[in-house]
């Protein structure tokens, strides 16, 4: 048998995927939707894994109350979570958007006015 | 929650490591919702509007598949819904092909009991590689030279998750329908030689193996890939099959060298043009009073059109191309034109055939439902 490795196998498939709605971005995010919720099973039963090999136990996991210095710590890693995912709502908050100054300033750096 | 069987393990199959299993459970268990819960639900959608939508444009209520069909292809669940099984169905093989690809070249077994066959100057007939059927990135064809069973380990797993574990622990629960069926209607038949056409990774041929322990068994078919990974199947589990790389159409094997051809599931994956060559060929290499028995698909029922707008769906979304026609074909009539003068049609009723069928589980209609054997024989 050959020593060479074996080159990748295929990703794509033959045959035009279907288009279900007239906007293509609503397919690409459903099937993206699908892709991360697999993705976060994947971590899911990975955090189970943990829980059973470690010996804590699944039960001991969903019996743990956190203290207070804990629940505070917990509460700031969210607020952190959130405000990065929901960066792109909130980015319109901080200010009135910056309309129509870019290309103005790449013409002006262009000509040599800047 | 289905789960009728766990995948039985051999030194060919590609579980991989953790992460690999926990995203083919992933796939697993969406391709359960979608069946159980969002394929019932395209009837309650169309129950509770888009059937009345439909009628509130034309006047009248869908009557044919096809005026269903723009009923329901009106309605924004059910797009919504196509999408996602669509996605779902994506998902299985983003799952499987990564460990099978991990699997690298993989050494045939040394002292085999059967044995493999490859001639690489074999043609796949043009439907085999036009569209990857199933949607299975690569096809039946991908084939990446010696000890690549890809194709093989990815199809293998993917069966078992697209059929939610309902084919039984070794996929073989329509081999085993077609093995039944045969001995219960020919008990005193007893084939030396038996030949399955389009074997694939051999999920129906080991079960004929396995009942008739003193045949021959051959298993044709044209993907290099999936036949290496059957003879590495086969010999795992101890079961003497001969895999060669043929095509069914015309297999170069000699006439009437075999007492019993048969094939599962393969016919509806052929052509108008194909499906009549493979009679011809299964009647040329029967042996006078030999059996030819092909499980598959039955006809549509014209009188439901709802089952039919449904079936019709595989071949609309999920690159099943021959399917649609194929449903509406006249097998006996296609068998008595092979040349077969005595010809018989049987219905085999099973869960696996349900799921596969797009029927719910508790459909009463469906329960009658079952694949279709067509068996002949050839004059003695």
């Amino acid at each position: 048998m050959p020593d060479s490795p074996l080159p990748p196998l295929p990703r794509r498939v033959k045959g035009a995927r279907p288009r279900f709605h007239d906007e293509p971005a609503i397919d690409r995010l459903i099937a993206m939707l699908v892709a991360l919720t697999s993705e976060v099973s994947v971590l899911a039963d990975r955090l189970a894994t943990l829980e059973a090999l470690s010996g804590v136990g699944h039960d001991a996991v969903d019996a743990h109350v956190p203290d207070l210095s804990e629940r505070a710590w917990r509460e700031a890693r969210r607020e952190a979570l959130i405000a990065r995912v929901f960066a792109a709502l909130e980015v319109e908050l901080e200010g009135p958007a910056d309309s129509g100054a870019y290309w103005e300033t790449i013409g002006r750096i262009e000509r040599g006015e800047l | 929650m289905k789960r009728i069987a766990e995948q039985e393990g051999h030194a060919g199959l590609a579980l991989g490591d953790h992460d690999d299993r926990a995203r083919a459970d992933f796939a697993f268990t969406l391709r359960n919702r979608v069946t159980s819960t969002w394929m019932p639900g395209t009837r309650t959608i169309f129950d509770r509007r888009a059937a009345d939508a439909f009628a509130a444009r034309h006047g009248r209520r869908p009557q044919s598949p096809a005026e269903i069909r723009e009923a329901m292809d009106a309605d924004p669940w059910y797009r919504f819904y196509l999408s996602a099984r669509r996605a779902s169905q994506e998902t299985i093989w983003a799952a499987v092909i990564p460990p099978a690809e991990r699997l690298g070249r993989v050494a045939m077994p040394a002292a085999p009991r059967g044995a493999l066959h490859l001639d690489s100057s074999v043609e796949p007939p043009a439907y085999v590689g036009a569209i990857d059927i199933h949607c299975m990135p690569g096809g039946y064809l991908a084939d990446r030279g010696e000890g690549d069973t890809g194709a093989g380990a990815v199809y293998d797993r993917g069966v078992y998750l697209y059929m939610s574990g309902l084919m039984g622990g070794r996929n073989d629960a329509v081999g085993q329908l077609a093995v039944a069926f045969l001995k219960s209607r020919l008990p005193e038949f007893a084939p030396r030689r038996i030949l399955d056409m389009g074997c694939g990774v051999g999920h129906a041929t080991l079960p004929w193996a396995t009942a008739f322990p003193s045949a021959d068994v051959t298993g044709v078919d044209v993907g290099a890939a999936l036949l290496r990974h059957a003879h590495v199947r086969a010999e795992s589990f101890g079961v003497a099959v001969r895999f060669v790389q043929a095509d069914a159409e015309a297999t170069g094997l000699p006439d009437g060298h075999f007492d019993l051809v048969t094939s599962s599931i393969l016919l509806h994956e052929t052509s108008t043009r194909g499906l009549p060559a493979i009679l011809a060929e299964s009647r040329r290499l029967l042996a006078p009073g030999g059996v030819m028995l092909h499980v598959d698909q039955p006809r549509f029922d014209d009188d439901d059109p709802w089952a039919t707008f449904l079936q019709e769906n595989e071949t609309h979304y999920n690159n099943e191309p021959f399917w649609r026609r194929y449903r509406s074909l006249d097998l006996e009539a296609q068998a008595r034109a092979a040349g077969f003068a005595r010809v018989e049609l049987a219905t085999l009723a099973a869960d696996v055939v349900r799921q596969s069928q797009n029927n719910a589980a508790d459909d009463p209609k469906a329960r009658a439902r079952g694949f279709l054997a067509l068996l002949a024989f050839r004059d003695a």
